[in-house]
């Protein structure tokens, strides 16, 4: 259950019209964030349309260390009042996300720390973060034999030998 | 910090958007990893698109139609493809009159013609074949000059080259490098064309930078075969041809990007193929140069082929000697698919049925055994080791000329006697690793001849090498192949000289003859 912190309605002085919000990550780090920096996340969208509508603001929680979730925040920042088209519902292109250069060296991390950039990316639906993310995981797999997949995944191989031997009717169309 | 990240705690979504970003041959490996990412990309149309647009050698174009919508087309045209029947047709203009057959230059959906019977109005014509299917419209560009066959096209590169037909007295014969989707020159097109020559040339093929062609100067009437660089205008190769061995048959094709081989029997020594490597000192056009000819990095002699065999005469390959053409259309222009299929035969002897052989050597094991043989040799090779035959049966003597074509990785060669009973159809499906050698004979019914039913069957025998792999996983294509009825009406002309065929994307265009003789280019579409 969440708990229930009570927060004052009005605006905060001196941080223009946007609100603040009050994150609490996995690891109980207590992150007060700008609603307006959050709103690219339909997650947290939601979570404060449903304030709105019960006039009770409370902290969200959030499933991920806060290691990740200032990673998110920087991200947010970076991206604050820009238009990206990846996040907008009704105008989301399918398939690839487009190149960007910023997001390229924000995502030159480790292994672990981008699949966990990209949970919680997904978790806070940032589709053009998840969109950033995969195509960085992409890169890493790409051109890669099986084993090496297998290791950077970090997946086993669940084939029985004779699957592995006949090669899928279907990939050859 | 925390344990290992699984990815395969991620829900689908995730997964399918790093799979999203991933190319087909990366989706290909990726699927063999493990059950999970197999079962998310099989369940993906637009995964599923990817991987079967690059089995297919295609690639996408439309933006328009969704990934289901291309997927479902992208399937119909491959089965129809494998089906071959026939929708319909589009009737293509000729440029002049009918009672000539058109000279043609074709790669995938783009056909080059030519009128050159009226000198004072020389005219060419490039045609984008329609196709329903994919919503390609009709579209022309003409050029006023006449160039006959001569003509490449190569799609890949956006590439046209023709020469001109000229007279003797009209200067020098250049070549001009165009694209095709505008008719200008070719931005990466040299502004020299070294083979400038007063006298003819005739194209012969395309293979990356290079062009092959053959150019006979009105000085000496000496022929030479050259090999230049359409980007830097350089000569890389010349062969020239020594007169007093006026060869019998000479055929000459690219065998990789950096090899050309000839084919070639002459009346005196036995028939051969040579290898010559690219990158000698290049020889000047004219004067002495035959005496400093190229010699050839590897020689193979074609036993069967020497004019001196006992109880033979000399065997002719002038016409029977194919090869797939460089194709410019080539999704995948790799010159380890190809095949030469040598046609031989021993006409003028008198006897009522020649003999038909049929040889085909897959090019990848001519390179690997000069890959194995480095130095420069003479090798007189048994054909079991790296040819299959086949011989045809009687009946089929006389055979006309044909045409080889290709599109992408798929084959498709149309021969017909001439005496109009028999049609032959080899159809080599590179990529799914099916070979058919088709023959075909014409029943003749009460009201003269009927329906063609052409039988495509497996044969082993050229499939043998050229497909490897593949051909384990996949059963051979046997067929029923009915040409189309118009068709098959028209080919009861007798008469008939010319039965010419091309592969286009969506199906074949037949030049065909109509009952009072005009020529008529059909473009037919297969069912979809």
């Amino acid at each position: 259950m969440p708990t229930i912190v009570s927060v004052d309605d009005s605006t905060v002085p001196g941080e223009g019209s946007s609100r603040l919000l009050l994150l609490v990550s996995s690891d109980n780090k207590h992150i007060v964030v700008e609603e307006d920096i959050m709103s690219r996340s339909r997650f947290i969208s939601k979570q404060v349309e449903g304030f709105e509508a019960t006039s009770q603001r409370h902290a969200i929680l959030l499933p991920f260390s806060s290691f990740v979730l200032n990673k998110v925040i920087e991200y947010c920042s970076h991206y604050r009042g820009y238009y990206l088209l990846e996040d907008d519902p009704d105008a989301a292109p399918p398939g690839r996300s487009p190149v960007r250069e910023w997001d390229q060296e924000f995502l030159d991390v480790d292994r672990n720390m981008l699949l966990r950039i990209i949970k919680a990316a997904h978790y806070l639906e940032i589709k053009s973060l998840v969109g950033s993310c995969a195509r960085a995981i992409a890169d890493m797999i790409r051109g890669k034999t099986t084993e090496e997949m297998r290791e950077i995944l970090g997946v086993e191989n669940d084939f029985t030998p004779e699957e592995e031997h006949s090669p899928s009717s279907k990939c050859t169309g | 910090m925390a344990a290992y990240v699984h990815i395969l705690r991620f829900p689908d979504d995730i997964l399918q958007e790093i799979l999203e970003s991933l190319e087909g041959e990366s989706l290909l490996t990726c699927r063999v990893t493990c059950r999970r990412l197999d079962t998310l990309i099989s369940d993906s149309v637009r995964l599923q698109y990817k991987i079967e647009l690059l089995a297919c050698g295609m690639v996408d174009g439309s933006q328009t139609l969704d990934a289901a919508e291309k997927l479902k087309r992208l399937r119909l045209y491959d089965a129809a493809w494998r089906s071959l029947e026939w929708t319909g047709h589009t009737t293509l203009p000729h440029l002049e009159d009918r009672w000539f057959p058109p000279s043609m230059a074709a790669a995938g959906a783009l056909v080059f013609h030519s009128a050159d019977t009226f000198p004072n109005d020389p005219r060419s014509l490039l045609q984008q074949v329609s196709s329903k299917l994919r919503g390609i419209p009709e579209q022309h560009l003409m050029f006023p000059v006449a160039v006959g066959h001569n003509a490449l096209l190569d799609n890949a590169q956006d590439l046209l080259v023709f020469a001109p037909k000229l007279s003797p007295q009209s200067g020098l014969c250049r070549c001009h490098l165009r694209t095709l989707s505008t008719g200008e020159a070719h931005p990466l097109g040299t502004l020299l064309d070294p083979c400038s020559v007063m006298g003819s040339r005739n194209l012969i093929e395309i293979c990356g930078d290079h062009i092959l062609e053959a150019v006979c100067t009105y000085r000496d009437f000496f022929y030479y075969q050259i090999v230049w660089n359409w980007k830097t205008g350089r000569i890389e190769l010349t062969l020239s041809d020594d007169p007093s061995h006026r060869s019998v048959l000479q055929y000459t094709r690219f065998l990789d990007s950096t090899h050309i081989f000839i084919v070639e029997a002459k009346f005196d020594s036995p028939a051969c193929i040579q290898v010559y490597a690219f990158g000698h000192a290049p020889l000047e056009l004219g004067g002495a140069a035959h005496d400093v000819a190229a010699t050839p990095s590897h020689s193979f002699l074609l036993p069967e082929l020497s004019p001196r065999a006992p109880g033979m005469v000399q065997p002719s390959l002038a016409h029977g000697c194919s090869h797939s053409s460089a194709d410019a259309s080539c999704f995948h222009s790799d010159f380890a698919e190809r095949l030469l299929s040598l046609r031989l035969s021993w006409p003028g002897t008198g006897l009522e049925d020649p003999t038909f052989i049929f040889i085909d050597i897959p090019l990848k094991t001519l390179r690997s055994y000069i890959a194995a043989h480095p130095t420069r040799a003479s090798h007189a090779i048994p054909w079991g080791e790296w040819g299959q035959r086949t011989r045809v049966a009687r009946g089929y003597a006389r055979l006309g000329d044909w045409e080889p074509f290709t599109y992408g990785m798929r084959r498709i060669e149309v021969q017909r006697s001439d005496n109009g009973e028999g049609l032959m159809l080899h159809v080599l499906d590179y990529h799914a690793g099916r070979v058919g050698r088709a023959l075909a004979r014409q029943r003749h019914g009460a009201e003269g001849a009927e329906d063609v039913e052409v039988i495509v069957s497996p044969s082993d025998a050229s499939a043998d090498g050229m497909v490897d792999g593949l051909r384990t996983t996949l059963p051979c294509l046997v067929k029923h192949l009915s040409v189309p009825p118009e068709v098959s009406r028209r080919m009861t002309n007798a008469n008939t000289q010319a039965f010419n065929a091309y592969l286009c994307e969506d199906g074949l265009i037949f030049v065909e003859q109509d009952a009072s003789g005009g020529f008529v280019t059909r473009a037919w579409e297969y069912t979809f």
